[in-house]
This record gives C-alpha cells, structure tokens and sequence, in this order.
C-alpha cells in the first residue's frame, strides 16, 4: 500500500510564497499529474515529496511513513528529472543498476532487474554504451529504467518527455502509459502541457500559483471545472466564460459568470428566439471541425462548429449554449453546484 | 581581405612571439644538452651530469618533493573547492582570499618563508615569547634536512595550491546540479556521491590541475634554494648552478633535458590514467 499524503505544505523562497498550503491524497497505485503553468510550484511540490527540497511547514507521508524529514535515500523513492540526468561518466547498464547497486542488492538481482527493465523500455541494445552515444530519447529511456530498476514505493517525474521533439514525445508518452500502467507503482508526474495530463493521469492535480485548485479525474476536470482558473487554463481553446447580461432564464443565486465549452454550444445560421447574434472574426478550419473566435458587444467568444456550417469572417451567427453544459461561476472564480 | 583569415593573421603576432622566444631556445637547448664541449654530438654532457655527486640527491629530492606536496595539495584543494562551491554568499570574497599567495613570486614566498623560519624569525620569537623555547632556534641547517624538507613542502603547499584551487572550482561549477539529486535520490551518501559522481566528473579538471601542478613541482627553484640552500639540492638549482657557477651551458642543458623527460613522462602518465573514455562526458 503506497498512498502519498501531502498536508499543508507551505514554502517560500525568499518573499516569494510558491506553495500556499497544498494537501494532496494520492490513492495507491494511482497515476497523478500535476498540471499547472510553468513557475507556479509544481517542480517544488514534487521536489518536497522526493525530499530534494525541504518544506517549510506541512508533512509528507508515504504509506503510513512520516517521510517530511528524511532525506531522499530513505524515501524509497525513484525519480525522472526533465534533463534525464543519466550519469555521462557510467555505462547505460551502470546507470540503470545504480540504484541497486546503492542498496547492496545482490549481483544476480542487478543484473536481472537491468536486463528486465531495459528490454521494457527496449534499450536492451544499448547497455554498454555511455550516454553521450545517446539519442535524447534514448537517454530519457536510460532515465526512466534506472528509476523501475529499483522498485521504488512512488516514481516521480518532473517533465519527463519535454525535452523530446512532438513524434517522440507522442510515442514515448504512449510506451509510459503502458509501461506505467502495468508496473502499478504509485507515480506523480509533473507537466504543463494539458493533453499530456488528459492523457496519462488517472487524476490530476490542477495548479494555479501554489495553489491546487482541483483535484479530480480527467473527465471531472473537463467538464466541471471547480475554478475559473481551471476551465481557462484546460481545453484548447478554453472554456468561455460571460457575463449574465446576455443570460435568458434563471441565473443562480450568486453566479457573475457564466463558464460554456466552445463545443457546447447549440448553433444556428438563422435568427431564432433567445439565441445571441453574434458576429464571426475568424474562422479556422481544424480538420475535424472548425473554431471560431466571435464577438457581441465587446463579448468574445470561442466557438467550435462542425464543418457542414458554411460561415465566413463577418457574419452573423446564432448561438445558444446548451443548458446541461452550463456552469455557473461566483465573483471569487469558485463553480456553484 | 577575406574574413576567414581574419582569426590568422590575428593570432600571427603571438604565434612568432613564440616561435622566436621560446621554439628557437628551446631547440637551441638540445642542441647544446647533445653537444660536448669539444663541438661533438653525444651524451658527454649526459654522461657528466649523472656521475656528479649531486644529480641523484636533485633528482631524489625533487621526486619526493613533488610525491609529498602534489597530493597533499589535491586533497586540500579538493575539499576546498567542495566547500567553496557550496557557499551561496561570500564565494569570491574566500576565493580571492585564497588565491592570494598565487600572486607573489616564488622567491617572494621563500623570503617569506625565512622570515618565519630562520633564527631570528616569527617563529622562534613567537615560541621564546610565549616561552616554550628557551633560546633561539636555528631549524634550518644541515643537521636538520627532514626539517628543511617539511619546510620547504609547507611554503610550497602555502604558495601554490590555489592553482588547483581555481581549476577544480570551476570544474566542479561545470557539473549540473541534476548528477548529485539524481544521486542521491537513488541512494547515495554524500561520501559516495564524492567518489562516484563528483571526482568522475571531474577528471578532466583534475587532469589539467595535476599536469600544471606537477610539472611546476619539478621546477621549484627559489623557495627551496632560500630554506635549503645547497642543503637540499633539486633539479632546477643543479641547472642553475651549472649554468651560472660552472659556467657549462652544456650540462645545465643536460638538465633541463631531463626536466623535460620527466615532465613528459608524468603528463602521459596523467592523460592515460585520468582519461575519460569516448563519449562519458558531461
Ligand atoms: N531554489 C530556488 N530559489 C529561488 N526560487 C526558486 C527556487 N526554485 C524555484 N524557485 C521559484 O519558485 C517558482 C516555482 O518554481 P517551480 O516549482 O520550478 O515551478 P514549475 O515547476 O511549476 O515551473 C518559480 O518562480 C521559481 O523561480
Ligand atoms: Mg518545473
């Protein structure tokens, strides 16, 4: 059983506050991503739990273990940096086993746990190479083996594949899911980029400058965002989010914005009762479908239609959101359910 | 002019500065080592240096000179720099600190040196004062040559161990920072983190600081010749005294040939064992 706690981890560095209280409780076995934009804490959270960086104030628990002031040998813990930081001066087999090799584990379960884990991550070939001989994927490869050589309670990983170019970073996030998906160590993963989070957390962490705004699974994320900040920072383009002035029908007690998926939207060429005139800026043509960006009264909008809809910048079109896709928003940014 | 000869014709000056300062003697200086004083060429000057009752007590000791000061001075400087790379505030402050004595000349330092040692020095009045001693000591004649040669290894330890100082701190500088968390995530100690991360990844400035700090060694010259005297006679004083107070060009010749050999010797020595093999850098 390898939960992670985290309860009120404050830090600061200098003036600056970059954790404000954060507490997380991460289920065993779960796949959580902390999603947030770059410098708002999420390195530094992650960097605490490994014990690279010390709190402040706050506890960190690792099963039923008080792991706050240990340092980061006695965590049992395995780590993936962004710049892979494979040792240049050891073989890709030396790096992988080093970690057991620290432990005093026997040579027989080095050299099995090495060959096992680098045919996981098909680097069976390369073993006695030095990782200057490397590719960058390779060497991300190097990186994440040497950390499951170990068998460590949590796998951590600060933005493993952004170093990658975009056909590798897809690839090798497919080839993680899997990977990580039957090892069932309990991992926290740091990124910034949304799609990377959808696609491999099972639930996610959103974070808004030392802050955790949401904590939920991938859907509940999407479709109810808890805070502002969450449904603009995720889908692309984000949730609009307006005013009650243009709002036909009840409005909740409280509620100042008004939060709708640019797909959710129900669209008309033709006037009709209750919808929004509203006039087309731009128009890209996406494949699957095409967005919009439009405007009604200095109210901007982003609006994703299905290609049948033939449209140009300059017109005019209808629209109505649909009322199971509404979410309502206070003042202070908070969702009202 | 086309702008690629620019870096040439640039770097031309210094480039004959040398060759006509320091290329042209040094050829001269084998000339004149495989020259005998009858215009033959042969090993005669060789031959004259290796039977003088003072070539192996030179060579001895400057050997042992450079066995005991290099790697007490590698260790310091080793456990220096780890220091200093670790202060946040104040760095260069200490490291210019330190660097200090770089800047005074080595017949300097012997004078200072003597200044402390020599019987009327700090340090015989500093023991009469506090009274442990009840006379005056004279530490550094014939009758004391272990005393000579700690004296000699202390003023050199204090006179150039910063050169290594300086290499290895920005070596260490050169080192992300990723290496040691990685480290010690996956369970080393510091102890093992300095032997398994910090001194592999160091070779290469270790490698420069010892070539540098050893052929060095093999020159120490005027600290020795102000604390020994012809007590302690070392390679480079043999060179000197065959030049100036023999008056035989050949022979001083002869040994700074031997200088050289050895230098080279240990230079190869230092690039084979401190290699870093294909494709293990940083
Ligand atoms: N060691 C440090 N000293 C001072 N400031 C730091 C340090 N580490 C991080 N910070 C600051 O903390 C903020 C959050 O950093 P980080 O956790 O790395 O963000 P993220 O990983 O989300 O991009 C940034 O503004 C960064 O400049
Ligand atoms: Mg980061």
């Amino acid at each position: 059983m390898t939960t992670i706690t985290v309860e009120n981890i404050k830090k600061s560095f200098g003036d600056a506050d970059i954790l404000k209280s954060v507490s997380l409780d991460i289920k065993d076995q779960e796949f959580t991503v902390l999603l947030g934009p770059s410098g708002c804490g999420k390195s530094t959270l992650l960097r605490i739990i490994a014990g690279l960086e010390s709190q402040d104030s706050g506890i960190i628990k690792i099963g039923d273990r008080v792991v706050s002031h240990l340092p980061p040998r006695e965590r049992n813990v395995a780590m993936v940096f962004q710049n892979y930081a494979v040792f240049p001066h050891m073989t890709v087999f030396e790096n992988i086993a080093f970690g057991l090799r620290m432990k005093k584990a026997p040579e027989k379960k080095i050299k099995e746990n090495v060959e096992r884990t680098a045919a996981l991550m098909h680097i069976d070939h390369l073993l006695k190479r030095y990782s200057g001989q490397l590719s960058g994927g390779q060497r991300q490869r190097v990186a994440v083996a040497r950390a499951l050589a170990v068998e460590p309670d949590v796998l951590l990983m600060d933005e493993p594949l952004s170093n990658l170019d975009a056909l590798l970073r897809l690839q090798m996030r497919a080839e993680l899911k899997s990977v990580l998906e039957a090892s069932k160590t309990t991992t926290v993963y740091v990124t910034h980029d949304q799609v990377e989070a959808m696609s491999l957390a099972d639930r996610i962490a959103v974070m808004n400058s030392g802050r955790i705004d949401q904590y939920d699974v991938p859907d509940e994320i999407y479709s109810n965002p808890a805070t502002e900040y969450v449904g603009s920072f995720i889908g692309n383009p984000p949730m609009n989010f307006i005013s009650p002035d243009y709002q036909v029908g009840t409005i909740p007690a409280g509620a100042t914005q008004l939060g709708i998926r640019p797909e959710d939207f129900n669209v008309s060429k033709e006037a009709r009762d209750n919808y929004w005139p509203i006039t087309v800026l731009t128009r890209e043509k996406l494949g699957s479908h095409q967005q919009l960006s439009a405007e009604l009264n200095g109210q901007l909008f982003r609006v994703n239609i299905p290609n049948e809809i033939e449209i140009e910048s300059g017109n005019t079109l209808y629209l109505m959101p649909k009322e199971d896709k509404k979410r309502w928003y206070t003042e202070g940014g908070k969702i009202i359910l | 002019m086309n702008k690629k000869y620019y870096p040439y014709v640039l770097i031309a000056p210094s480039v004959l500065f040398l060759l006509l300062f320091f290329v042209y003697p040094f050829l001269e200086v084998f000339v004149q080592a495989f020259t005998s004083s009858d215009g033959q060429v042969g090993f005669s000057n060789f031959e004259n240096i290796f039977t003088d009752y003072n070539f192996l007590p030179s060579l001895k000791n400057t050997l042992l000179l450079a066995l005991v000061v290099v790697p007490v001075q590698l260790c310091m400087a080793i456990g220096m720099s780890l220091m200093i790379s670790k202060m946040k505030k104040g760095r260069d402050t200490v490291l210019y600190i330190l660097t200090i004595p770089l800047g005074v000349s080595d017949l300097a330092a012997g004078i200072i040196w003597l200044a402390i040692l020599d019987q009327n020095g700090f340090l015989n009045s500093f023991l009469f004062s506090i009274g442990i001693i009840d006379q005056p000591e004279s530490w550094l004649n014939y009758q004391n040559p272990i005393i000579i040669f700690a004296a000699v290894v202390v003023a050199e330890i204090w006179r150039a161990t910063a050169i290594l100082l300086v290499i290895l701190v920005s070596g260490i500088g050169l080192i992300p920072k990723e290496y040691y968390e990685a480290a010690e995530i996956f369970g080393a100690n510091s102890w093992v983190r300095l032997w398994k991360v910090t001194l592999p990844l160091l070779r290469p400035s270790l490698q420069t600081a010892l070539i540098l700090r050893t052929l060095l060694a093999f020159e120490v010259f005027a600290v020795v010749m102000l604390l020994g005297g012809s007590n302690m006679p070392v390679l480079m004083g043999e060179t000197f005294n065959w030049a100036f107070n023999y008056q035989d060009t050949g022979a001083a010749s002869a040994y700074a040939v031997v200088i050289l050999a050895l230098s080279i010797v240990f230079t190869l020595f230092y690039l084979r064992v401190l290699r870093v093999p294909k494709g293990a850098r940083i």
